[in-house]
């Protein structure tokens, strides 16, 4: 008797293991949407570009504890390279993208180098002041960005030489896409790794961490460089899809902006950034349609609801809805 | 043998506090592998600041400190956790949001994953909590893991403070006998901080005595229990239990 319930309980708890499920999951979900907004492929991936420049917010303040206001910087030098790599070096793509990525990251360290060193709210304020200097160069650098009229007229190259990025978006669209979802396998694998919980330990208590032999500083600088080298690749997707670079992707309201996002979402969760970027977007679009002076109203309400009543984010939703299935298992 | 040539820990003339306050003054003594040094006070004796001082989490203000032959009062803390200095606070700082295998490996520090294998062997009671989360644990349970933790950067030292604090007597009689046996097995030096006098006298080879911040006895355990003045005086005990 007692033997036949331990095997069914092992069997409940055995579950199947679908390697990439989640990746797996987000090419599904893109390709639905593709098939039923076919007139909406450039906010499409508008949104993907966001949820790949939130997913970096995410290591940073999710993961690692570290509050930033500025990884707009990251994305606008990511955006500006990739446009003028295409320019006037050369207009592939994934080259293209690579060269974002590489600023990004160098972008990260060099800030990092010094506004690591400090904590709390000097951290952020030397975030914003960080991507309020990029900006003001860009804007002044008017023969190299375009200034306030932005950086257009580069074209890229068809990816792998065959797919053409054309009109409607759909290459811009499935590029972008899977790029979201090799990055988000990549994160899933940092997140489990001794190194990622390195850095929760980090958020948690750092001279713990010290005393157990970590270097902190070193351990951040990586993290922030990582983080910012995601950014930088989002930028340049970004970029690369919409063929213009904007001084906004530069600005404090994009930094915070995505913020808002992952605290909708839910932070250290990664499907959190997902969800928060697909729900801020979709809500400020559809508001924006309905009245354009007041969309912030509702994008405000949906922020003040969640936080006073799902204080861990949308994914809070998720785990009421598992606690409320197991309940419903453990009865039976 | 010179301190250089030393294999454990010599303190000279230690002197550290915070933000320029002097709290502990004139600390010496040497710990080998090996060895277990007990060390006892009062509240506010100012034996935690002297564990905390050794990691290098004070404010130094002079006095010897070499550990393995090497000068290590101007080392960041995380310097001398590499050098083979393992600590165990006594608030334990459990990673609260972590599961006690991502606790384990989150101490890895630089270490091969197959010691987490070693810290369940070590406590298998870790073993079978390894999915609950830092704050599901007992008291006791805190403890093994923060003990486990610190012991899978392969100490030559470790300092414990205060590890029994809040646990029920059977269970803390449980783990100091556990820490005994993997000390012993280890051939690490050791030195504990804690409140229960006979648990140290126990424990430890030798004993140090702070009162306000200054040694007021060292010696071996036995010699401390033929000294009423001290146990009296500096610790606030007629006699030992």
């Amino acid at each position: 008797m007692f033997e036949s319930k331990v095997v069914a309980s092992n069997a409940v708890k055995r579950h199947v293991k679908v390697p990439l499920l989640p990746e797996i999951c987000i090419l599904v979900a893109g390709v639905v949407c593709f098939y039923i907004f076919p007139s909406n492929l450039g906010f499409l991936t508008e949104i993907v570009v966001m949820a790949l420049f939130v997913l970096s917010l995410d290591l940073l303040l999710g993961y690692t504890g570290i509050a930033t206001l500025g990884q707009a910087a990251m994305f606008g030098a990511g955006a500006y390279c990739a446009g003028l790599f295409a320019m006037y070096v050369h207009p592939d793509p994934l080259i293209g993208l690579l060269v974002a990525g590489i600023i990004g990251a160098g972008i990260a360290l060099v800030s990092g180098s010094f506004m690591l060193r400090t904590h709390g709210l000097s951290f952020i304020i030397l975030t914003i002041a960080v991507a309020e200097l990029l900006f003001a160069a860009a804007n002044q650098a008017q023969d190299i960005t375009g200034g306030d009229n932005g950086l257009y007229g580069f074209a890229v190259a068809p990816l792998f030489g065959i797919f053409e990025f054309d009109f409607y978006g759909r290459t811009g669209f499935f590029y972008s896409l899977s790029i979201l979802a090799l990055a988000f396998l990549l994160m899933r694998q940092l997140v489990r790794s001794p190194f990622g919980l390195a850095a929760k330990g980090l958020r948690e208590d750092q001279e713990r961490m010290r005393a157990l032999g970590y270097p902190v500083y070193r351990h951040l600088m990586i993290i922030y460089a990582i983080a910012g080298s995601m950014a930088g690749v989002a930028g340049g997707l970004s970029a690369q899809t919409v063929q213009v670079v904007g001084l906004q992707s530069l600005s404090f309201t994009l930094s915070a902006e995505a913020l808002v996002m992952l605290i909708l979402g839910g932070t250290g969760r990664l499907y959190g950034a997902l969800i928060g970027t697909v729900i801020f977007m979709v809500v400020h679009h559809m508001a924006a349609a309905l009245d354009p002076s007041t969309w912030m109203l509702f994008i405000g309400l949906l922020l003040v609801t969640t936080v006073l009543f799902l204080p861990k984010g949308l994914m809070q939703l998720f785990d009421i809805f598992m606690a409320w299935i197991k309940v419903g298992r453990r009865s039976e | 043998m010179t301190i250089k040539q030393s294999t454990g820990l010599t303190v000279e003339s230690l002197r550290a506090g915070y933000d320029g306050t002097c709290i502990i003054e004139d600390v010496t003594f040497a710990i080998q592998r090996g060895e277990r040094l007990g060390i006892l006070g009062r509240n506010g004796a100012g034996k935690t600041t002297t564990l905390a001082t050794l990691m290098g989490l004070t404010q130094y203000q002079g006095g010897l400190l070499y550990f393995e032959g090497q000068d290590i009062s101007r080392m960041t803390t995380f310097q001398r956790a590499r050098a083979g200095l393992g600590y165990v606070p006594q608030t334990r700082d459990i990673f609260t949001s972590l599961s006690v295998e991502e606790n384990l490996v989150a101490g890895l520090a630089g270490q091969p994953k197959e010691r987490v294998d070693d810290a369940y062997s070590w406590f298998p009671r870790l073993k079978e909590r390894r999915c609950n989360y830092g704050n599901q644990l007992s008291g006791g349970e805190q403890q093994m893991l923060a003990v486990a933790r610190a012991l899978m950067s392969a100490p030559s030292l470790l300092l414990l403070d205060e590890p029994l604090e809040g646990l029920a007597p059977l269970l803390a009689e449980e783990l100091m006998g556990k820490i005994r046996t993997l000390i012993d097995h280890t051939g690490i030096g050791c030195i504990l901080v804690e409140q229960h006098v006979d648990v140290v006298l126990n424990f430890s080879t030798q004993v140090l005595v702070l009162e306000r911040g200054v040694p007021v006895y060292q010696g071996t355990p036995d010699e401390l229990r033929n000294r009423p003045d001290v146990l009296e005086g500096a610790i606030g005990l007629a006699k030992t239990a």
